[in-house]
């Protein structure tokens, strides 16, 4: 809220600078937030309120808190209105038909009033929080609210059909033009809570006056409404028809019913100064009994158990005697009775925060060694932690994009039988959908540093991805996805990304895990792949990788081999780290063989391990990839692929003529059960 | 005979001295004490000297050898800082080979950097999930029906699915109550994440960004252990002259509630910087997750991972933190 430094002097028994206000403010949780001189010359203050201190919003609330911070003395506006007319009732009945959404309506009217402009006092004080002033009434209404923070409205009398107030509901497709030069006519949803007169809504409850009803300079006789709305009657309205006010702003954070009679005795006592009138007798009102003053005890033990420090019990009471809390002292505990517009003070807690504001943070002791229970590192930290050095090594740079992505972005990347999970459309801009893969974010990333003219990179980013299931339940999967320039050889780029995983795979899951990975079939083959592998790491299906098909790369301006991966690595990291065990070195050397076989272009890697494996070789140690060639020796439709097998005796040096005899049967069976020609 | 090894020393002395080049040295090297050298002849007619002077002569061949082996080691060592190289010749100004170089986000790291700390602490991790129904968004937080929190404008809502309205969280506080929900008192954690609220995005709003959220409660935690947790945060993070102040403010969810101000050193000068909120866990919050709020205090507190991060290193937009330029990643 804009305040104004010489107004909330008007209410100080020794003034305070602009500086000396804003601090004592900002120290009691009313934040400053920059000043500077209005176009009168005089200072303002931006000074921030938090959602629970409505009773904040004015200069009187502010002037209130610097008097509790700094020992000052409150000098409140005293107002009580001479009335010397006929019975208010006798022009206007009131009526309100909820209770709950408006607890309490008052009216009063003033007769043969004199529209004009305001004395110059009161100008000055509007125009000093940049308000502009407009007439009489209108700048008296503005003055109350920014002194005590009640939102009043004054209504040309003579312009209320049927001479009623009726608090109600809003019907269906009434309509309702509000005050403003640019206002136009709004048509009501049904259930705004409205002020109608015999016809028709005159005001939005809380939010805005009417323009058909508001005063003119040919307005002689005129009601002055003071009301409290509930907070959430009023934000619908507000946020239903987007309109927001300062009076809207301020009964979306509470006005209680016993505070508005105060604010109704000054707004009539300052129209009557300024407009002149004679003022009706009497209130006419509608609403609920006021509710029953509240009384909250707190307990000096509670205190010290919740500030951690031994606050005196005399500096205790003095902070709330400071607040107006009438503290009284009852064995164990402090009685308070709670000024009306506290109306944030309902719990014990709430007077410790008090207590805790006037004796002030900065003198809660610290200590100087805290005591600690040491925990374990838990591998939800050290897991990840490793797979992300790792993948630094590999050179793989971590991204973090935005988990909500368009439309477009997000259609080729779902899986069969999931559906997009959406935000409201409104609030997202053009991307609505949680993304179903990370996969689209990245190529996003990717063709951004193209454009910057990086020509390789790889990225990988931990995050979640989200789709609908078939049954409106939603799946959020933690996943890390890769992606990355691949080699331009298809196999070549599939054994790129299958090594990085497989990295990252043995570095969580250990050295003894086995680790299986075998082609998803065309017919169930991710969207996006053109090629796809899964794998499982001991029977647990983890995710895993593929190279990006043609068309999941146009929309991103890409072209090119790109390798990704998706891999759940959740479920690995409740044994993270892995045991690993010592294992003895060989003693004595091991002899390698390469050996080429043409097979034809179906066979498998899979299918030459399992059947070397199969074997049961004696000394066999190991079956390695070495590569595979395609070209006129091999024929087409054929494939020759290199693999190198190493044997080795723990007892002795083998010699050659014992691995020839082993590879002569590795031949034989290669030929024998897979059709192989072997190159020698 | 000794007569004899003097005048070889002399000589070989003169002859290492005259030997100016790494060539020079090791033709010396092989003339004097390689293999088939002077010195292996000299030793060669010990056999000749008479017996009771072999002791003496033995011992004066001992220190002769050693007196030119450490002669030529040193000789050899003032010719070799003096040549010039050996082997090919190579430019050292070439530029390094451009290996693939891998990095982390920097957001990422900061939030490794800052768990690591209030790990010190005895604090552990926490996680829940991105996409949150009200209840721990909301209701076990204190924050009612009815309260503007709950706005569709300030909040992305999705579907409801099975009665119960979801919605990405717009805060890890969430955090705090799945960890009263599910774990045993007392309870210290840290939970982080992404946490999500509808914001057009400039330089400095991003409808996605990063918390860290703390939470401990046991039995006779104070304001005054809070305190002295943010402030021993602030000095191990940033720095021993950090300080740490608190401004109150208010929280559905804690109460009494407190603004976080560090001070931490931006290029050089100390600033203060509003990092994020704390306070007392509201009894209300203890209530909701069936925790007595009698026998059971505790505080909570949730930074800003942006805010730290860019003012730590001079981040001005935070749209760069999600453009994931490589060159923009790799200066950190």
């Amino acid at each position: 809220m804009r305040t104004s430094v010489t107004w909330i002097n008007d209410y100080l028994d020794r003034p305070a600078t602009a500086e000396e206000q804003a601090e004592l403010l900002t120290a009691a949780g009313l934040n400053f937030d920059g000043g500077d001189d209005a176009d009168n010359g005089e200072r303002w203050q931006e000074i921030e309120t938090t959602s629970n201190r409505g009773d904040c919003l004015s200069h009187l609330g502010m002037a209130r808190e610097i008097c509790a911070m700094s020992g000052r003395r409150l000098k409140a506006p005293a107002a009580a209105p001479r009335a010397s007319g006929e019975p208010a009732s006798r022009h206007v009945a009131v009526s309100n038909d909820d209770h709950e959404a408006c607890p309490r309506y008052t009216a009063r009217v003033i007769r043969g009033v004199k529209v004009g402009p305001s004395p110059e006092w009161l100008q000055r004080r509007l125009r000093a929080i940049g308000q502009v002033p407009r007439n009489n009434l209108v700048d008296c209404t503005n003055f109350v609210l920014f002194e005590l923070g009640q939102p009043t409205h004054v209504f040309d009398l003579e312009t209320l059909r049927g001479a009623r107030i009726h608090v109600r509901r809003a019907r269906k497709g009434e309509r309702f033009l509000p005050i403003g030069e640019a206002a136009q006519e709004a048509e009501l949803a049904g259930g705004e809570l409205v002020i109608a007169d015999g016809e028709r809504p005159v005001a939005i409850a809380g939010v805005k006056g009417g323009a058909v009803t508001a005063v003119t300079d040919r307005t002689v006789n005129v009601l002055v409404e003071a009301a409290t709305f509930h907070p959430a009657a009023v934000r619908a309205a507000s946020r239903g028809l987007r309109i927001a006010s300062d009076s809207s702003y301020r009964f979306e954070r509470g006005v209680h019913p016993s505070e508005i009679d105060a604010a109704a005795d000054r707004l009539v006592q300052l129209i009557l100064e300024t407009a002149g009138g004679t003022l009706c007798e009497g209130t006419v009102e509608a609403g609920a009994p006021l509710p029953a003053p509240r009384r909250v005890a707190v307990r000096p033990s509670r205190v010290r158990a919740i500030l951690g420090t031994d606050i005196p019990l005399e500096e205790v009471v003095r902070a709330l005697d400071t607040l107006g809390f009438s503290p009284v002292v009852r064995g164990d505990a402090i009685d308070c009775s709670v000024p009306a517009r506290r109306i944030d003070i309902e719990r014990e807690i709430d007077l410790i925060e008090e207590v805790c504001r006037i004796h002030g943070l900065d003198r809660i002791p610290m200590k100087e060694t805290l005591a600690v229970r040491v925990a374990p590192v838990e591998p939800e930290v050290s897991a990840p932690r490793a797979v992300k050095g790792l993948l630094v090594g590999l050179g793989f740079v971590e991204s973090i994009t935005h988990t909500l992505v368009s439309e477009r972005h997000a259609a080729p990347f779902f899986r069969a039988g999931r559906a997009a999970l959406r935000v409201g459309d409104e609030r997202a801009g053009g991307t609505p959908v949680l993304r179903p893969s990370v996969i689209p974010s990245l190529l996003e990333v990717r063709r951004r540093n193209a454009d910057a003219g990086l020509a390789e990179l790889r990225l990988f980013e931990f995050a979640s991805a989200f789709a609908l299931q078939p049954g409106g339940a939603h799946d959020e999967r933690a996943l890390v996805t890769l992606l990355a320039d691949a080699p331009a050889d298809p196999d070549g780029a599939m054994r790129w990304m299958r090594g990085a995983c497989e990295r990252m795979l043995r570095l969580l899951a250990g050295n003894h895990a086995s680790i299986h990975a075998e082609a998803v079939p065309a017919a169930e083959r991710a969207p996006w792949y053109s090629a796809e592998a899964r794998v499982a790491v001991d029977g647990n299906p983890l995710g895993g990788w593929g190279l990006l098909a043609p068309p999941a790369l146009a929309p991103f301006g890409l072209a090119g081999t790109f390798a990704a991966a998706e891999l759940s690595l959740r479920p690995l990291y409740a044994n993270y780290p892995p045991d690993a065990r010592a294992e003895k070195l060989p003693d004595f050397p091991g002899i390698e063989r390469d050996l080429s076989a043409i097979l034809p272009e179906q066979a498998t890697w899979a299918e030459v391990e399992a059947l070397v494996h199969g074997l049961r070789l004696p000394c066999f140690e190991s079956l390695g990839f070495v590569g595979t060639y395609r070209g006129k020796q091999t024929g087409a439709g054929r494939k020759s692929v290199t693999m190198r097998l190493v044997f080795r005796a723990g007892d002795r040096t083998l010699r050659r003529e014992d691995a020839d005899q082993w590879m002569a049967s590795v031949a034989d069976a290669l030929r024998g059960r897979m059709g192989a020609e072997i190159r020698s | 005979m000794p007569a004899d090894l003097d005048s070889a020393q002399s000589e070989a002395s003169a002859a290492l001295a005259a030997a100016g080049t790494l060539d020079a040295l090791d033709a010396w090297k092989s003339a004097w004490i390689g293999g088939s050298g002077r010195l292996k002849t000299i030793m060669a007619g010990l056999k000749d000297v008479p017996k009771d002077q072999k002791p003496a002569f033995g011992k004066r061949l001992n220190e002769l050898k050693a007196a030119l082996e450490a002669a030529y080691d040193a000789r050899r060592a003032e010719v070799e800082a003096t040549a010039g190289p050996r082997g090919p010749v190579i430019d050292v100004t070439e530029p390094g080979a451009p290996l693939a170089e891998g990095r982390r986000h920097v957001l990422s790291r900061t939030i490794d950097e800052i768990i690591d700390v209030f790990g010190r602490m005895g604090f552990t991790l926490a996680e829940g999930p991105e996409v949150e129904d009200e209840w721990h968004n909301f209701t076990a937080l204190n924050i009612p029906e009815s309260h503007p929190a709950r706005d569709a404008t300030d909040n992305f809502y999705m579907g409801e699915q099975g009665g119960v309205k979801r919605l990405l969280r717009t805060q890890t506080s969430t955090v705090q109550i799945r960890a009263m929900e599910t774990r045993p008192l007392p309870i210290k954690v840290v939970a982080t994440g992404r946490v999500y609220r509808p914001d057009t995005h400039d330089a400095t709003h991003y409808s996605m960004f990063h918390q860290i959220e703390g939470l401990y409660v046991d039995r006779g935690v104070t304001m005054a252990d809070l305190k002295t947790t943010l402030v021993q945060f602030a000095k191990a993070y940033f720095g021993a002259e950090a300080e740490v102040r608190m401004r109150p403010s208010f929280f559905p969810f804690t109460e009494p509630s407190a603004e976080v101000d560090m001070k931490m050193r931006i290029r050089g000068e100390w600033k203060w910087v509003e990092l994020g909120g704390c306070g007392m866990v509201d009894p209300n919050v203890l209530r909701a997750v069936n925790v007595d709020p009698e026998e059971w205090t505790g505080f909570a507190f949730g930074l800003g991972i942006e805010r730290i991060a860019m003012r730590r290193y001079g981040i001005s937009d935070i749209r760069w933190l999600f453009e994931n330029d490589a060159r923009f990643l790799r200066q950190f």
